[in-house]
């Protein structure tokens, strides 16, 4: 198994988890800003993204089209402004324009579009189709003999959707193991808890049953993604990691409440979630 | 017998990027006779015959023995002697092994030298070397077209199968490099040139090389351009070196970083200043005429 960046001990990660706290803080102004949006399931995706983005994806933000780059496709589209925070810090556009979110005319929609986000490989927001996108992707990547990777997040709440299990289902059935589906398993809906309203559990076998390797992880961890994602490299089949998270992450007013699922903050507590991010 | 005291500097890079060049460079800089190398090839654990019944490529480590090189690391730094394996590039299959002794540097080379994290703590340093693809397309279609009678399609194509073997079990390595050398074509107005540009990346923080040259470049000693990037979850401070450094330049930086006085004749190409700046780390005093006399001026020869 390949080393995870601990040679440094605790420090290995220090850029990281610095780029992370930034990422919370675009997160919570530019939903403040706009005056709505869904904070919760941007918060718990914050150290997924953070990983792949600056972390383990083949990109260079200033050729986006690089035929031979890592594609990542965000099918939680609610989930926009942290992609759209991570994409800003990692270089594809200027931090400046995400106070424009949601704003008439902003590139910065609610949902990402493709057509006017650079670095957003799929216009996603009707929750169900990323996977099937990513499935598309991976099999062309097999057929122009290239070897990028293609990464899907999910939320948990999404894989109620059939869609994704016939795409799971495809996944399995070519072997893609240049596939990778993340679950954001926060355990939240908009109208309350997965096992509510649709049990999901137990969602790791599901995913084993349609023939996919499956790696569960504390999906606010560096350490225990990297291991995960470092293990698609020798991967015979796509690998989906469920990636358990807490909706709401990092602002502890808004952690595991499910009224945070789409609704921005005011004024007070806009300053109350920087306080507790901190710098 | 007294033990001397033995810096490990371990290299990770793609083979036909002009890594043993490199090494060679580095070692001549350095005095032959002050260095041993060690090449990662030789640690094979599969011939080719077998790699080809398995199925798998020299860059997937199930490929090498690194238990027995791990060992053999640990040993050399302890100033102990190792019987090295030999594996033979021509027939593709194993001699019989060899009693190496570590000199006061010893540089381990190859495709996994840092694959681990335990090894990589073995040693002094670690440089990543990483060739941008379109040179070792370059080069190769120079070799191989030219002399061996393949396609350029084929050199591509062979090229672009290697990248994923590359991504999987080389590249991760860069995350516990501490200084990562990257060549690139030079390219004006969109189009490649035949020169080479240099870019070295060390960790925001560290306080080595890079952080030297930034110093040098605020001063308006160095002309480079400085940046930082990501690279494998590490933000890191990078230096791209484009033009040649003209005699005058190199002076100044020679006195600055303590190296000598005498100046070059001749103006040096970004990478063998990377080269002088690499050795002149471990203590190297630079001396004038060093390219002329070692004959180290070609990248890829």
């Amino acid at each position: 198994m390949l080393s995870t960046a601990s040679s440094a001990g605790r420090e290995a990660y220090r850029d990281l988890e610095k780029r992370a706290r930034v990422i919370r803080r675009h997160i919570v102004n530019m939903i403040a800003e706009a005056g709505s949006g869904h904070p919760g399931g941007s918060l718990s995706a914050v150290e997924i993204l953070t990983t792949l983005y600056f972390g383990v994806m083949k990109i260079d933000p200033k050729v986006p089209d690089d035929p031979e780059r890592d594609r990542f496709i965000l099918s939680k589209g609610h989930a926009a402004p942290a992609l759209y925070a991570t994409l800003a810090e990692r270089g594809y556009f200027a931090v400046e324009t995400l106070s424009s979110l949601r704003r008439l005319g902003s590139p910065l929609q609610g949902h990402p579009d493709m057509r006017k986000v650079p670095g957003v490989e799929m216009s996603t927001g009707s929750l169900g189709q990323g996977l099937s996108v990513g499935v598309g992707m991976a099999l062309g990547a097999r057929l122009d003999h290239r070897y990028y990777r293609v990464y899907v997040l999910l939320g948990d709440g999404e894989c109620q959707e059939g869609q994704i299990w016939e795409a799971a289902m495809a996944a399995g059935h070519y072997q893609l193991n240049n596939l990778v589906a993340i679950v954001d398993r926060n355990g939240l809906q908009i109208d309350g808890s997965t096992e509510t309203v649709m049990t999901l559990s137990p969602l790791a076998q599901k995913w084993r049953a349609f023939g996919w390797n499956v790696v569960e992880v504390d999906g606010h961890s560096f350490s225990e993604l990297f291991q995960a994602l470092d293990s698609v490299a020798y991967a015979h089949k796509p690998t989906a990691i469920i990636a358990r998270t807490v909706k709401g992450k990092g602002v502890t007013f808004m952690e595991g409440a499910v009224d945070w699922h789409g609704k921005a903050p005011d004024r007070k507590q806009r300053e109350k979630a920087l306080e507790e991010l901190g710098e | 017998m007294m033990r001397r005291k033995t810096t490990l500097i371990g290299i990770v890079g793609d083979s036909g990027a002009g890594k043993s060049t490199f090494v060679n460079n580095l070692a001549q800089l350095l005095g032959k006779e002050r260095v041993t190398v060690i090449g990662l090839d030789d640690y094979h654990s599969l011939d080719r015959a077998e790699r080809k019944a398995v199925g798998i490529t020299p860059l997937n480590p199930r490929a090498n023995n690194l238990g027995l090189f791990m060992e053999h690391v640990e040993r050399l730094r302890r100033g102990e002697k190792i019987l090295k394996p030999v594996y033979d590039h021509d027939t593709g299959t194993f001699g019989e092994p060899e009693w190496v002794k570590p000199r006061e540097f010893v540089i381990c080379e190859g495709l996994h030298s840092f694959l681990f994290e335990k090894l990589g703590e073995t040693y002094g340093y670690k440089i990543y070397y990483d060739t941008h693809r379109d040179l070792k397309i370059r080069w190769k279609i120079q070799r191989d077209a030219a002399h061996r009678g393949y396609t350029v399609e084929q050199v591509v194509q062979e090229i672009r199968q290697r990248q994923r073997d590359i991504r999987n079990f080389v590249e991760p390595q860069m995350r516990h490099a501490d200084l990562v050398v990257s060549l690139l074509p030079h390219t004006v107005n969109g189009q490649s040139t035949e020169a080479i540009k240099v870019r070295l990346a060390e960790r925001t923080g560290a306080n080595d090389i890079v952080h030297r040259l930034i110093t040098l470049h605020s001063r308006g000693i160095l002309p480079c351009r400085c940046f930082k990037e990501w690279y494998w979850g590490r933000e890191m401070n990078v230096v791209e070196l484009t033009e040649e450094i003209t005699p005058p330049v190199l002076e100044a930086v020679a006195d600055a970083l303590g190296w000598g006085e005498k100046a070059e004749e001749k103006e040096l190409t970004p990478y063998q200043f990377m080269l002088l700046l690499v050795a002149g780390r471990f203590g190297n005093k630079y001396k004038s005429g060093y390219w002329e006399e070692r004959g180290c001026y070609a990248v890829n020869s």
